[in-house]
Parts: C-alpha cells; structure tokens; sequence
C-alpha cells in the first residue's frame, strides 16, 4: 500500500452518510460485531449485579419462608422489565445509549443521526428475540457482520443504526516540514504526527522506519543522523500543538 | 524550513479560534450547564460555520487533522440542535388515536390470522377427539390426566395461587406471548404462523376435551370472563406479525430499508396498543375467572362486554384527521 493510498485505515470501517448541510453529508463510523457484544456483555454485567443486589437485599430483609406475594408479583414484574424494556428505556432516555454502550463509546441513532424516539428504541429491543435465535445471538451477528450496512433485524426494522459515538477530536499538529516538500507530503507527515500515538509499537517502529527510509532519500540530511527512526522523524519535524 | 503549508496554516489560525470556541459550548451544554439563548443561538451560529469550514476542509484537505477535528464538533453540534423530541402525552395521545384506524388498515392479515387461529382450532378439536395421544401432545400430561380424573386444571388454580400473583404472571405471559407472535413475523410470518397454530391447537383440543368428559361447563366457567378478548388480542399480535411479514414482502417500489421500516413501526403500534389489553385481562383472569362464586353468566357478560367494547373501538372509531 502506498503511503499516499488514499485508503484511511482509521475510517476504513463502514460509515453511515448523514445529510449534516447543504451538500455536507457527515459520516459516523458503524460499530462492529465486537464493540456491540462488549456493550451487551457490559450491560449483562450490570443486569446481573443489580438483580443480584436485589435478591441480596430482599433475602436478608425477609426469610424465605415468608416471602409474599408482593415480593412474587414484584418479581414478576422485575423479569418482564427486564426482557422487554430495560435496553429499549434506556436507550429512549439516554439519547441512543444503554450503560454498556456508553462504556464502550457506541451509540444508537436513526438514518439523520439523531436518537431513536421511544417507539424505535423499544420495537429494535424487543426484536432482540429474533436476532437471538437460535442462540447467543446467532441471526444478529451473522447480520451484522455480513451485511453492508452492518445492522440487526430490530435495527432494520426500526430504522436505527449502531455508530460509533463522537470521533476523537484530534488537535491540529503543527511542525517545521522542509521548505520544498509538496502539499501531499506535508498532510503526510501530519498524518504520522496525527497517528503516531495510536498506532501499537509494532506498526509504530514499522512505519516510522518507511517514513525515515522516504525522508533520507527525499531530503538527505533532514533527519538526524543518530536514533531510532522514530525519534528521528520527531527530532526533525519538531511538533508542537496549537 | 518553512511553517507546514501556508494556506493550510493560514486556515487553521483562521478558524480554529471559531471551533473551540463551539467546543467550549458543546462543553457547558454536555456538562448539563444551564445556558441563555444568546449562548444556543452562538452555537446554532457556529454550528453552522464550522458546517462550512468543514465542507471547505474536505474539499482542499480531506486527509488532515482539521478535517477530523471538525468532523467530530460538527458531529457533536448536530447533536446537541436537534430538535427537542415531541412530548410522550401528545405521542401517546396521537398513537392512541390513530389505533383503530391503524388496525382497520391491516385487516388483510387480521383476517388470515383469524383464519389460521380458527381452522388451528378445529383441527385440534377434530384430532384430539380421535385419540388420547394427540390430546397428550397439545395439553400436557398433567392437564390430561385431570381431566380423566373429572377436574378441570383450572379448577385449584384459584386456591393454589393469591389472585394478585395470578394476575401479574398471566399478564406478563400473555404479554410475552403477543410480543413473541408479532416480532416472529420478522421470520418470513414462520414465527407468527406457528403462535396462531398451537394456540388455535390448544383451545380446540380443551373444548374436545371438556366435551368429552362433561366439563364443558366449567370450562366456560373459568375462560368466559377473559377467553373472548384475550384470544382476539392473541390473533391481533399474529395478525400484526404477518403484517410485518407483508411489509417485507411487498414491493412497492421503495428501498426494503424503507419498507421494513414503515412495516416495523406500523405494525408495532398495533401489538404496543394491546399491552394494556392484557394487563386488563390478567386482573380479570386473576381474580375473576377462577372465582367460582360467580355465576358463568355474568363472567360471559362481562367478557362480552370487554369484547363488545374493543370491537365498538375497533371499528367505530374514526380516522384521525390529518392535515
């Protein structure tokens, strides 16, 4: 792949195009198979800990042998909340979100990027019964990692989508490039600035050698002669944030 | 050595003094800081340069950190102006109203559904009759066995469990119940078809059974009160299962995302609107129905009469007027 590739491996996922403006159209990034899972596995967590809590509670509040129906209808009614509504409630009046996905930064919206309304969070959840068939959500994860548009039988038949949430609001580096170098190698030296910090050190010290490598061959003497390739590329371009 | 890029420099300190100054309100507004209108009307004001700063950012520098800076306040803006959301009394208001009309529209498959319930009932009325077995399939050892025995299992359901218990688990079954038949229309109407076909297999298996052993009358002791309506909202949620089978199905010339959408939100408000139906019924069949005291005739006038009520809504109540 060639450095200039016009391929952005940060928003390579599947983008949803919303209408932002007059010929602005913003792209939010779709959540994968992984991000949703962790998000349900995380509300899970918290469902059990708080009926756990509950049970705790009530059981040492009120020997067993003396539960009532109250506590059985309260109980009842507990199990059909939370089959039902718990994920619908929340996402209505968390503005898209379930605590899960607010932990892992995923959100629900509909095709203007906006919330879903009460009706659409709840019919999407509900529908929950289909795409966990035959088990462990089978039919929904087949559907979301196949399709294009990444999306569930209750996200299509709500009209919803799962995006990633806000983009990381990256600061506009600022650094000395050398005189001659060109509009699109300047961008990729910003690039490098912009990414260095999160690509893994692997593809890190990978990349910067590329970079060091095209930087002393382009520009012979930019670059400091000592060091590793990225403190190099550091040490020549002398970044600093505006 | 020269800065990076005048003209991308240039535009960066141009603008960037606009774009936190749009983040430092998203900021206040996220933090559920309580801003005047002077403040909403810089952010719709910013909102919209930064719309601006962004289309331009995109066209001469699509890759760059400006660019996504500004994708992600822009993202972050449009959020925070939309527009508040209608409130829950006027939706239920207006979804309320439009109910009937709602399932008057779908009539085709409430009539299929009615259909399948009703032939499901006959078959298992005709199959039970002719042997034990398949009764054993459709009610269940335990029930079967009571009815050899000359009991109805409905008959200790009163004694056995308080009247609030009761009612509480019927209504949350039954619920699930129309929940299950409508969101199973998502398979091809598989799901809806296969609840209209054992519920209409059970009820008619009961009636044979009741028939054959002379408890007929206490059969209609115990379902008159609820059976009428409850088994019509149980068609309902099918019939509202397959019409979002139809939705899916159909093509009339718009996207499937569309289609499905349309079909989803329709035919949800169909099974939503008889949520409160079954808790009704469930404080019926609770405390009720498995009263003994009361005589059958005034449970099957009181079953009419919430059946009578729910058809009169069904049908007599007009469109809501759009304008």
């Amino acid at each position: 792949m060639s450095l200039l590739s016009p391929h952005d491996p940060l928003t390579a996922a599947p983008q949803l195009e919303i209408q932002a403006g007059v010929d602005v159209l913003l792209s939010l990034e779709r959540a994968t198979v992984g991000s949703r899972a962790a998000a349900y596995i995380a509300d899970l967590i918290v469902l059990i800990l708080v009926w756990l809590i509950v049970v705790l509670v009530v059981g040492l509040a009120v020997p067993f042998t003396e539960v009532g129906s109250t506590l059985l209808i309260g109980a009842i009614v507990g199990w059909f909340v939370t089959q039902w509504l718990y994920f619908g409630v929340q996402e209505a009046v968390m503005s898209g979100q379930t605590f899960g996905k607010r932990l892992i930064g995923i959100r629900v919206v509909d095709a203007t990027g906006q919330p879903p309304g009460i009706g659409a969070a709840l019919l999407r959840n509900i529908l929950r019964t289909i795409d966990s068939l035959p088990y462990s959500y089978g039919v929904g994860t087949i559907l979301v990692g196949s399709t294009e548009d990444g999306r569930r039988f209750g996200d299509i038949l709500a009209g919803t989508h799962v995006v990633h949430d806000v983009p990381e609001a990256y600061m506009v580096p600022r650094f000395t490039a050398p005189a001659d170098s060109s509009e699109s190698e300047r961008l990729l030296l910003e690039q490098w600035l912009v990414r260095a910090t999160v690509l893994d050190p692997d593809a890190r010290t990978r990349l910067a050698k590329r970079i060091a490598f095209w930087l002393d061959a382009r520009w012979p003497g930019f670059l400091p002669s000592t060091g590793t390739a990225d403190k190099r590329i550091s040490q020549a371009l002398q970044p600093h944030r505006q | 050595m020269t800065p990076l890029r005048p003209s991308y420099d240039r535009f960066c300190s141009a603008a960037s003094p606009r774009w936190e100054a749009l983040e430092g309100l998203l900021d206040s507004l996220d933090n559920g800081e309580v801003v005047g209108f002077s403040a909403l009307e810089e952010v719709v004001e910013l909102h919209h340069v930064a719309l601006t700063d962004l289309a331009e950012a995109r066209a001469r520098f699509p890759r760059s950190a400006a660019t996504r800076r500004l994708r992600a306040v822009v993202i972050r803006s449009q959020r925070a102006l939309r527009p508040p959301p209608e409130s829950w009394v006027h939706r239920l208001r207006d979804a309320l109203r439009g109910w009937p009309a709602l399932v008057r529209e779908e009539s085709g498959p409430l009539w299929v559904a009615t259909a399948v319930f009703l032939g499901a009932g006959a078959l298992g009325a005709v199959l039970s009759a002719s042997s034990d077995a398949t009764a054993l399939f459709f009610v269940g050892e335990e029930a079967l066995t009571a009815v050899h025995d000359g009991h109805l299992w409905t008959d200790s359901v009163g004694e056995q469990i308080p009247a609030p218990l009761l009612a509480a688990s019927i209504a949350a079954n039954n619920a699930g119940v129309g929940l299950i038949a409508w969101a199973s229309g998502a398979l091809l109407g598989l799901g809806s078809l296969y609840v209209l076909l054992t519920n209409g297999l059970m009820v008619g298996c009961f009636f044979t059974l009741a028939v054959q052993h002379d408890l007929l009358d206490r059969l209609l002791a115990f379902i008159s009160a609820h059976g009428p309506l409850e088994l019509t909202l149980i068609v309902l949620c099918g019939a509202a299962g397959l019409a979002l089978t139809r939705g899916l199905l159909t093509d009339d010339g718009r996207p499937l995302d569309a289609r499905a959408a349309d079909a989803g939100r329709r035919s949800f408000l169909i099974v939503a609107g008889t949520m409160p139906g079954f808790v009704l019924l469930g404080i019926v069949e609770g405390f009720i129905s498995p009263d003994m005291g009361v005589p059958t005739l005034h449970k099957a006038l009181l079953g009419f009469a919430l059946w009578g009520v729910f058809l009169l809504t069904v049908l007599a109540t007009p469109a809501p007027r759009t304008t």
